[in-house]
């Protein structure tokens, strides 16, 4: 009994000091690794926002549809850090997303790298949460 | 339509200036999680002391009314850090999370373990004063600290679990 209570105890706490974790779920609750795939498209809205940032890419499919994908990505502050600031990109702008589709088949991907309108290609994935390359604050490159 | 109303306050509420300055905010929105867990340690941890006490489990030569005395002052600045922090963490999310079922589902256990509380100072802390030293507490308020301890884990769970919802 003592000893459940203990093992009750130590869980609780064990949780609580996870919550900073918070502002990330980890990749692999969404996204499946083996799933890349490559948008290009007109953005349509940009979230800002924490936990997690959002894109929202305008994408012809096979039948010449056109379709609004959400691109998740890091935070404000992941993202800043990596070079990647909110006046960066505007709406009609176009976006190269290479990320990672949904294991639920929503139209929603995990931006793991997003190359902006100047040409720079910046890691937009989440850092820490466990996802392919996860990265930690990986300076913004020159694409090509 | 009262759903329509409800959803309607959320998007105001979501929309205006605060929780969209904290939404898009590089440093205040981690710093006030961290708030919020300080807040839920201290709260949580605290009850958990004087759950652990009725149940004998720890302070075990102190009487709980004791324990309630020394650590309800830390309990109270707990659970105002973790609330302040708590609604505005969920107003600059508010329209994203509200249908959320685990932050729905904590928001239940929390009325229930809110519920525990005001039970437990209405009427076990009444008789405390007089429980015997040698003498384990009735069991009545043994359930209601094994209700506490499971009552408090299940809220911080079921808060951890929104963001892998």
């Amino acid at each position: 009994m003592k000893v459940r209570i203990g093992l009750g105890i130590a869980g609780a706490i064990a949780l609580a000091l996870a919550v900073p974790a918070q502002a990330h779920h980890s990749f692999s609750a969404m996204f499946d690794s083996a799933k890349p795939v490559r948008l290009v498209g007109k953005l349509t809205k940009i979230e800002w926002t924490n936990p997690h940032s959002y894109f929202y890419v305008e994408v012809k499919n096979s039948r010449g549809e056109l379709v609004n994908w959400a691109c998740e990505g890091a935070g404000p502050g992941a993202l800043s850090r990596r070079g990647f600031k909110k006046g960066d990109i505007k709406l009609g702008d176009t976006l190269i997303v290479d990320g990672y589709l949904a294991k639920s088949g929503a139209k929603i991907v995990d931006a793991r790298r997003v190359t902006l309108p100047d040409g720079r290609v910046v890691n937009g994935g989440t850092p820490g949460d466990g996802g392919p390359g996860d990265p930690t604050a990986a300076p913004a490159g020159k694409a090509g | 339509m009262p759903m329509s109303i409800l959803s309607n306050a959320i998007h105001a509420l979501y929309e205006s200036p605060l929780p969209t300055a904290l939404r898009e905010s590089e440093y205040a929105f981690p710093v006030i999680q961290t708030i919020h867990v300080l807040g839920v340690a201290a709260m949580a941890g605290t009850i958990a002391l004087v759950d652990l006490n009725v149940l004998g489990v720890v302070l075990r030569r102190q009487r709980p009314a004791r324990t309630v005395a020394d650590v309800l002052p830390i309990t109270w600045i707990g659970f105002a850090l973790a609330i302040l922090s708590g609604t505005a963490l969920f107003a600059a999310q508010s329209e994203k999370i509200w249908g959320n079922t685990f932050l729905q589902l904590k928001f239940v256990l929390l009325l229930i373990a809110g519920l525990n509380v005001i039970v437990f100072h209405t009427t076990t802390r009444k008789t405390i004063e007089g429980w015997s030293e040698t003498v384990a507490p009735p069991i009545s308020a043994r359930a209601s600290a094994a209700a506490s301890l499971l009552l408090w884990a299940l809220v911080i769970a079921a808060g951890r679990y929104i963001a892998y919802y």
